[in-house]
């Protein structure tokens, strides 16, 4: 059996998260890769945390174990925090740079950003929402992070374009093919 | 065969239109929603699906096809039940004609539910069958199987799901649709389908006969399987935790004797024999500890020596969801150490900017007195506690009778809260029996044309159906007077002025007063106005608009701000004795 790869990809209700685990899932069954995973978001569109599981190459459950997951996208830094100890010793976590801030509460967001660096080596912190508004939406913030983080995941780029092509309608797809392909130009 | 990277809940709806289902029948509840609605996608006019007006509803209708010999089945969350459960507990005495399957999605954690409740407990109550699928791509075949099975004992088969299934993904096989060859049409026998006290008594007799045989099947089923093991302790295991172990397993390179009971009634032999030779055995299942009493059962049976480690002994977790870890903790007692030395605030839920329900609360906070009682209902509009106009929620549609009873002795005022999709569902009976019985109370209703709370599904009164056509729509105001209401207002959310005048006309009047609020959920709305901006010149931070509690009015760095959600509905417009809350020049 080939190596499990679980990715854990995380944010705030509306930023596109399941959209962008599904096109992971179908890249996957594209490619024959056998995966599970799951989404929690209870709430999500009320303005909820919303936490998505892909698990390649895996005949288990739906959710990843503590402490396993090899790579974290987070759409928020507070909620890449909320979820990094789900990341193994070394694991990759992208992060979205770009704070969502909760009405009537503290965000601590010097100390998440240093908490976060601290985790791991593997850290690529990016302001997304800023290319995603040149780029024309963000709407797009979902393809242009997986098209960043594509290259860590073991999946080749062909079956997540054609994930996309699959998926989204046909008046979007232009501009979230460019924002997938964003960073490998 | 094509495989699909789907949802659980897409799954069981390919399941359920490959075994061939001629009907379906749901009230929308989460987290089941999406079986219905994925149904009406990949079907076209060979499947019949309907939102009914609640659970009972349902599950009469699919009764009814069921009796003409046509595949049907029943779809809800786990307290939907409740509901259906009248009707459920008589089914397996008349016995049934065409394969007839009732789909229920348990929560534990209550991710989004008012309990934890566990359906194969009302599996055994109402003398059916229950199937508990361990895997995703599982419960898409089993319920292919269990319309076969429904068919060949002629008694309905629950089939339990959990969050994390209905929630989980899976790569899964699909097939082709099997078309039930012949069907018979409703055949008149009232000694088996009219339940008078003489044929109920023989047919709990003939129930019994065919649970016992029943019980002779399920040894066989593959949902119930052995993997051997070795040594002298081993694992029963229900559910999801069948694929939780299976990877603590693996991780931990053990090679312990595993059981995967999937069947209820469970195969007591079977299980039996997979007992003895053991010395400890540790059991895990979501929600009650069922399959554990089995153990117990079976150990006293087959006179075993056996140390049963599971809920009943405190040895595994009795509440919630478990997972690897919590499989591991049962072994080792170990805990991995998930802290965070960081304030990471929870995002809780709150009502959209644009939510009607915020105008709606904000307008009878205003009209009653501070220590007025809210008794609410289920719905996005229980997120009202935090505003403090909602004061109980226990089930759909008790709102109303909680308040009848409250009213009755206390004489603060009482205003009870339920949504329009909610008042259809449990509200009526409520609303007639207040009428009725002379109570002295108000009723709002929040008619926002839609089911928002699961996923905007359409209501009798919304005059579309499930397919998205049109259809009758049920006069909520007809039907409140109708009801015997003399008193009743329909006022409009967003329009605070207005609204707080009208209601104060009937405010004292003697009897049931009926407020009905009405006025499109911001999401299925096609409202679009421009956004506000508050005119800092202006504003003398006397913080009235922040009571209205609209999420996108902050207060930040002692400046009151609207923030980029704001959706342009004007109810803070109104509400700012300085004019200091102005539109923006472009629309949203």
């Amino acid at each position: 059996m080939k190596k499990k790869f679980d990715i854990l990809i995380c944010g705030v209700g509306g930023q596109g998260i399941i959209l962008c685990s599904n096109l992971i899932g179908n890249a996957a069954v594209i490619e024959g890769v056998s995966v599970k995973g799951s989404e929690i978001h209870g709430m999500a569109q009320r303005g909820g945390s919303v936490e998505a599981h892909v698990r390649l190459n895996c005949n288990f459950g739906p959710k990843i174990l503590l402490k396993e997951a090899d790579l974290i996208i987070g759409f928020e830094p507070m909620e890449a925090c909320r979820t990094s100890y789900y990341l193994k010793k070394n694991g990759i976590m992208v992060v979205n740079n770009f704070p969502v801030f909760i009405p009537g509460k503290e965000y601590e967001y010097e100390k998440i950003i240093e908490f976060l660096k601290s985790k791991t080596p593997n850290i690529y912190i990016e302001n997304f929402t800023k290319i995603s508004e040149k780029l024309g939406s963000t709407k797009v913030i979902n393809t242009l992070m997986l098209g960043f983080a594509s290259k860590f995941i073991p999946l080749k780029k062909q079956s997540f374009i054609t994930a996309i092509e699959n998926f989204l309608p046909e008046k979007v797809l232009k501009i979230n093919i460019d924002a997938f392909n964003y960073f490998s130009s | 065969m094509e495989k699909k990277y789907l949802l659980g809940n897409e799954a069981i709806a390919y399941g359920l239109y490959e075994g061939g289902v001629t009907a379906s029948f749901a009230y929308p509840g989460t987290p089941s929603s999406e079986i219905t609605e994925t149904l009406i996608e990949i079907s076209q006019e060979d499947i019949y699906v309907e939102w009914s007006i609640n659970e009972k509803v349902a599950f009469e209708n699919a009764y009814g096809v069921s009796l003409t010999g046509r595949r049907s089945c029943v779809i809800m969350k786990h307290v939907g039940l409740n509901v259906a459960s009248d009707s459920l507990l008589t089914s397996a005495y008349t016995g049934i004609a065409g394969g007839f399957l009732i789909i229920v999605a348990d929560d534990p954690y209550a991710h989004s539910s008012q309990n934890e409740q566990d359906s194969r407990r009302y599996a055994q109550f109402a003398k059916i069958v229950c199937f508990e699928p361990s895997t995703i791509q599982e419960a898409k075949d089993i319920i292919i199987f269990a319309f076969d099975f429904s068919e060949k004992y002629q008694i309905p088969v629950l089939i339990r799901s959990v969050t994390r299934l209905s929630h989980g993904k899976s790569d899964v096989l699909i097939g082709k649709r099997k078309e039930k060859k012949e069907v018979s049409d409703f055949i008149k026998n009232p000694s088996q389908f009219v339940m008078v006290p003489s044929n109920a008594r023989r047919a709990i007799i003939n129930l019994n006969k065919k649970l016992t045989v029943i019980k002779r099947n399920v040894e066989k089923l593959k949902i119930n399987k052995i993997q051997k093991g070795e040594g002298i302790t081993g694992i029963v295991a229900s559910g999801l935790s069948y694929v939780y172990v299976k990877e603590f397993l693996k991780l931990t390179g053990k090679s312990l004797p595993l059981i995967k009971i999937g069947s209820y009634p469970v195969p007591e032999k079977k299980l039996g024999k997979f007992l003895s030779g053991l010395k400890t055995v540790f059991v895990f299942e979501e929600g009650d500890p069922v399959t554990e009493e089995f153990v117990y059962i079976c150990s006293k049976k087959y006179n075993l020596e056996l140390k049963i480690k599971g809920k009943m002994s405190g040895d595994v977790k009795k509440e919630g969801e478990l997972s690897v870890e919590d499989i591991a903790y049962s072994f080792s007692r170990k805990k991995k150490t998930t802290y965070i030395n960081i304030n990471l605030p929870e995002r809780t839920p709150f009502l959209c900017p644009g939510c009607p329900h915020t105008g709606s609360f904000y307008i009878l906070k205003k009209v009653f007195e501070k220590e007025s009682i809210f008794p609410g209902d289920i719905g996005c509009y229980t997120l009202g506690i935090k505003l403090g106009t909602i004061d109980t929620c226990l089930c759909m549609g008790s709102g109303i009778s909680i308040g009848t009873g409250i009213s009755r002795f206390d004489k603060r005022y009482v205003i009870s809260i339920i949504g329009d999709s909610t008042f259809f569902h449990a509200g009526i009976p409520g609303l007639i029996n207040a009428v009725y019985n002379q109570s002295n109370q108000v009723i709002a209703i929040l008619d926002n044309r839609t089911t928002a709370m699961t996923g905007y599904q359409p209501h009798p009164g919304t005059g579309i159906n499930a397919k998205g056509n049109k259809t009758v729509e049920i006069d909520l105001k007809k039907l409140i007077e109708g009801c015997g209401v003399k008193n009743l207002v329909e006022v409009d959310p967003y329009s605070i002025k207005d609204s707080i005048e009208k209601i104060k006309q009937i405010k004292e009047k003697e009897g049931v007063k009926v407020i009905i609020f009405k006025r499109e959920c911001i999401h299925i709305s096609d409202f679009k106005k421009p956004a506000y901006f508050i005119d800092k010149d202006i504003c003398r931070k006397c913080k009235l608009c922040l009571e209205i509690g609209c999420p996108s009015i902050n207060l930040v760095n002692d400046s009151i701000e609207i923030n980029i959600f704001c959706s342009g509905c004007g109810m803070c417009e109104q509400i700012c004795p300085f004019s200091a809350i102005k539109k923006n020049e472009k629309e949203i």
